[in-house]
């Protein structure tokens, strides 16, 4: 060990993003031969995938079910929504073994699909809380507006209610996003195949029992965290609106 | 149901059926925009979650036909010999493992946002800066802090005690069962605060600047502004804060998978480590596994109401 340590490294070496993209390469860090490789273009891939789908899902189900839950009068509007922010409480672990046996059911399992509706379950509360909260906080006035002058109820929605909404539904997509990127349990139970790994699946498995391959785990963590911290910050402002709106308001 | 104004009974249909009477002005319009929401809920919440308590009335292996068993696997879990004390010992790891870290997210995120609150050269840096822990994949937080505590001389804390303060033993920072807990403790605060820090920041910037300036004409001190102002002003804010963090706490699994497994000796086997422990890996016992998750969850219902009742009658008071 030197003294003083040195923190700033001696040479910088780019092996070990090569190492993970291209595991035939980890050459002389190929400690524990016979490990699944993992393919990390294709996770990119399907972390790309699953996280667009569930954003552009939650954002649609979410503007329609927040307008109903904000705007219409209906009985057990309320009540409703309480249960359904309730359905945060289920501990994810609960429904996976159920949820396992309904894909495997359905010749789900091992698909993206799979990972998409799963992630529904987890997602959608919070789209739904963002949208309802957001859309309490335009003033009806515009809307009552716009059918007065002879908009339909969906066209004052579309015209007048969403454009203005434009925050709130980037906050849900942003957020949910962000979850669907991040999500490991789901993941790691549902797949088994390169086909529809994602990326931290794949980072996971580049620990191979006790062994860490710390260089290409990190360096496929860099890449994982680019997206993220790059929507962070350009839209850390709406995220932050839209969660507030919920709670700051009551 | 509140009374429609002046204006919304004007705009609503002339018409008006028995069927509108009952089930509300909209409900034709609402249930139609609700029934994805409904679908999902329905069909992969509510089914899979009451298909679970059944699993869990079953003795079920993976790919083993199921073969029901009554409640006894929610007596064996309670009382029994095999698996009732690890039972009992994960509620304790629980119990701490969630309120500890919350207790810490909730001093450190208020001292972060009141922070971020006031006036300073770079505070819009800053403010981004601290929200990177929360965006980051928790997946990669965890890996990143199973090097920092790495048992050999290539882990980050190990190095610094042997290379800055010349130490000649390693500490076993999650190997030992002493400290395995509290370091993943320390890890899964690291990531959580900033999410403490972000809606309280925006609940303080809700509050109306003239409570202050009333408050400071009282004669109120900085400590006195704080405690009669700012937090009961952010009592709605905390209330959700504090639900949504203990519910993704106690139910999240990543950090501990990654750094311990619920090891040492299961001292870090949180209920749902176990769960998916016995449920899925290992045993692969899945009636087992849903007994314990099903188990838990009344348990959550109690904590989260004694809490919400708490902060509220404690409001009251103020």
């Amino acid at each position: 060990m030197s003294i003083p340590p040195h923190w700033i490294p001696d040479y910088i070496t780019f092996d070990n993003y090569l190492a993970f993209i291209n595991p035939s390469m980890l050459g002389s860090q190929r400690l524990v031969g016979g490990g699944a490789a993992i393919d990390a273009p294709r996770a990119l891939l399907n972390s790309t995938i699953v996280a667009f789908s569930v954003a552009i899902v939650n954002m649609t189900i979410g503007s329609f079910a927040g307008y109903a839950f904000a705007r219409l009068e209906f009985r057990g509007s309320r009540a409703l929504l309480m249960i359904y922010l309730a359905t945060r409480m289920v501990p994810a672990l609960a429904i996976m073994v159920s949820l396992y046996l309904i894909f495997q059911w359905a010749g789900l399992l091992d698909t993206l699909l799979a990972l998409v509706l799963s992630y529904l379950t987890f997602t959608l509360p919070y789209s739904v809380w963002i949208m309802a909260s957001y859309l309490r906080t335009i003033p009806r006035e515009l809307e009552e507006a716009a059918l007065i002058d002879g908009c339909t109820r969906l066209g004052a929605m579309r015209r007048v209610l969403l454009p203005l909404a434009a925050p709130g539904m980037v906050a849900a997509a942003i957020f949910t996003f962000t979850l669907a990127w991040n999500e490991f349990l789901y993941a790691l139970i549902f797949c088994s195949s390169n086909s529809c790994k994602t990326l931290p699946v794949g980072l996971a498995g580049l620990i191979r029992g006790d062994i860490y391959l710390f260089g290409p785990m990190m360096a496929g963590s860099v890449i994982a965290a680019i997206p993220v911290m790059a929507l962070y910050m350009l839209a850390q402002r709406f995220v932050v609106a839209g969660l507030a709106a919920g709670a700051v308001k009551g | 149901m509140q009374a429609a104004s002046p204006d919304q009974r004007a705009l609503a249909r002339p018409r008006s059926s028995p069927l509108r009477r009952a089930l509300g002005r909209d409900w034709q319009i609402a249930w139609l925009f609700l029934t994805p929401l409904l679908i999902v809920l329905v069909g992969l919440i509510a089914y899979p979650f009451v298909s679970a308590i059944v699993l869990s009335t079953q003795r079920k292996m993976v790919g083993s036909p199921a073969e029901w068993v009554g409640l006894s696997n929610y007596r064996e879990l309670l009382f029994g010999a095999q698996y009732g004390p690890i039972f009992k010992h994960s509620v304790v790891v629980s119990l701490i493992y969630t309120f500890v870290s919350i207790a810490a997210k909730l001093v450190l995120g208020f001292l972060m946002a009141l922070l971020l609150n006031e006036q300073f050269r770079g505070r819009a840096f800053m403010r981004g800066l601290l929200f990177l822990p929360w965006a980051m994949p928790s997946l990669i937080v965890a890996l990143t802090w199973r090097w920092i505590y790495e048992g050999t001389p290539s882990g980050l804390l190990n190095l610094i005690r042997i290379d800055v303060f010349g130490a000649k033993t390693l500490v076993q920072w999650l190997a030992n069962p002493d400290y395995a807990l509290w370091s993943t403790i320390v890890g899964v605060t690291w990531q959580g605060t900033p999410f403490w820090t972000m809606m309280l920041l925006a609940g303080m910037q809700a509050i109306p600047g003239q409570l202050y300036e009333a408050a400071a004409i009282d004669g109120a001190n900085a400590w006195q502004r704080f405690w009669f102002v700012t937090v009961p002003n952010l009592r709605s804010v905390l209330i959700v804060t504090t639900l949504l963090s203990t519910i993704w706490t106690a139910n999240s699994i990543n950090f501990i998978y990654i750094l311990t497994r619920g090891g040492p000796a299961g001292a870090t086997m949180t209920f749902p480590m176990l769960a998916f422990d016995v449920g899925i890996t290992g045993a692969g016992q899945m009636g087992m596994g849903a007994a314990i998750s099903v188990l838990f969850f009344p348990l959550f219902i109690v904590a989260i109401y004694f809490l919400t009742r708490h902060m509220l009658s404690s409001e009251a008071r103020a």
